[in-house]
């Protein structure tokens, strides 16, 4: 394209059959714009060939380095309600490490957990925070007055301190918190809708990776594990909000509370109103059912739950091609039988655990 | 007439109680509730939250509790204190 040793631009790389209709053009007040489009045009072609033309090796010493990619970091944040409900209003306490104010026995757990719980999913799962994309953990301690709950609004984590007679604070355990941060987890997901089968696969996944997470920090396989969700929220050495070993055991005859209504298996399932006061079909109750058939796949397994049960259940749970918002417990269970079969083999006693964990809620 | 606050819901879906004497007339009965009643919401990212109904005249509506005028809040808030497990 360039015929002789020019320096001008645009005898020296333009083929002439475009300088001549530039020439054509140079009356025109739309040459400078014609120029500048064909110059880049030109660049454009001379250097697809110029990069055509290198070897491997000059390629790999042209490219640049490539930058080792950025090891995820937990970002987390702990708001002081001081007893307000305006969850705006709360006071930051915590943030990243830096101590804001001095940490109490609530903001200790929450660190604590909150840390074990992104610890778990990441260092186990690859997993980076809540939607997996390193969304800051926020939890906001001493909601309310002697609250006795704690709930995943949709973006972060809230704790009541409890009334100091029936519950202690809602921060007492890890598997609570944990709890909570897996409805964030699920949300980003699956979405599993709040409602009947599907709302108690949503609860039951949270208590599942609520224990994984308890029995991670404790260092607890899964025979020393006592499977209870919540042992140190609800008062009473004998109680607990739910024993995923045995459901329906976690408070029996409990003076104020009565007796744990959660069925282990599938043919007590409890079909109530799917309404508030209904537990949305009892999302909170049946989820019993699927708590009971990871409990026995981990006890068959054998070891600690998240290195092989955990494995299984996570690869389930964020498979978005086949676990749905809408999935039964028939479709989970299915849903796991065939990750254990991609991830350990058909015939392995990984899957036979899987199976047996299903036959034993009788789903 | 008897008012009853209820709440539900949460982590562990207990029912609580609290009930109440109250002298309010059917016209400030249903301006209240107008005015405090909610609809019930099926598809929030909520989860184990707790919500509150008040049962009046026989019949049960959700409420939000932060949206009590001034001169009732002394009526909720002992209710709200008053507050009892029901036993499942």
């Amino acid at each position: 394209m360039c015929r002789n040793n020019f320096h001008n631009p645009i005898q020296c790389i333009i083929p002439p059959y475009i300088s001549d209709k530039l020439l054509d053009a140079a009356g025109s007040a739309k040459l400078l714009i014609a120029l500048n489009n064909e110059l880049r045009s030109s660049r454009f072609r001379n250097d697809r060939a110029f990069f055509g033309n290198l070897t491997e090796k000059q390629r790999t010493v042209l490219a640049k380095p490539a930058r080792a990619p950025k090891k995820p970091v937990m970002k987390m944040q702990v708001y002081d309600m001081e007893h307000d409900t305006v969850l705006s209003n709360g006071k930051l306490v915590w943030n990243n490490g830096k101590v804001i104010k001095t940490m109490d026995t609530d903001t200790k757990n929450v660190v604590a957990a909150g840390t074990a719980t992104w610890d778990l999913y990441y260092q186990i799962f690859g997993r980076n925070s809540i939607d997996n994309l390193g969304l800051v953990l926020k939890h906001y301690i001493h909601y309310d007055n002697k609250y006795d709950n704690a709930f995943w609004d949709g973006r972060r984590m809230v704790y009541g301190d409890g009334d100091g007679k029936i519950f202690g604070s809602f921060t007492a355990d890890p598997d609570i918190i944990g709890h909570e941060l897996t409805h964030g987890v699920t949300q980003y997901e699956s979405n599993l809708t709040y409602h009947n089968q599907s709302g108690a696969l949503n609860e039951s996944l949270s208590d599942v990776f609520g224990i994984m997470i308890k029995q991670r920090l404790l260092n607890q396989d899964v025979k020393k594990s006592k499977w209870l969700i919540g042992e140190n929220v609800l008062k009473g050495a004998k109680y607990s909000l739910r024993s995923m070993k045995a459901p329906g055991t976690a408070y029996v005859a409990h003076p104020d509370l009565g007796t744990d209504p959660q069925p282990a298996t599938f043919d007590q399932y409890m079909a109530l109103p799917d309404t508030e006061r209904g537990d949305w079909g009892g999302v909170h109750i049946n989820s019993g059912i699927t708590n009971f058939a990871f409990y026995v796949t981990a006890l068959k397994i054998g070891g600690f739950s998240w290195e092989k049960a955990g494995r299984i259940w996570y690869a389930a749970m964020t498979d978005k091609e086949q676990f749905q918002s809408a999935s039964s417990f028939e479709d989970f269970k299915n849903l796991t039988i065939r990750k254990s079969e991609t991830l350990y083999g058909a015939g392995s006693l990984e899957t036979k655990a899987v199976k047996d964990g299903w036959a034993e809620a009788k789903v | 007439m008897e008012i009853k606050l209820q709440r539900v819901g949460g982590i562990l879906p207990l029912t609580k109680e609290a009930a109440a004497e109250v002298d309010w007339t059917e016209q400030e009965t249903k301006a209240l509730l107008d005015f405090i009643g909610l609809k019930e919401k099926k598809d929030t990212q909520n989860r184990d939250a707790t919500a509150h109904f008040l049962e009046v005249n026989g019949q049960t509506v959700p409420v939000d509790l932060k949206k009590v005028p001034p001169k009732y809040r002394t009526i909720f808030e002992g209710l709200e204190a008053d507050l009892k497990f029901v036993k499942s």
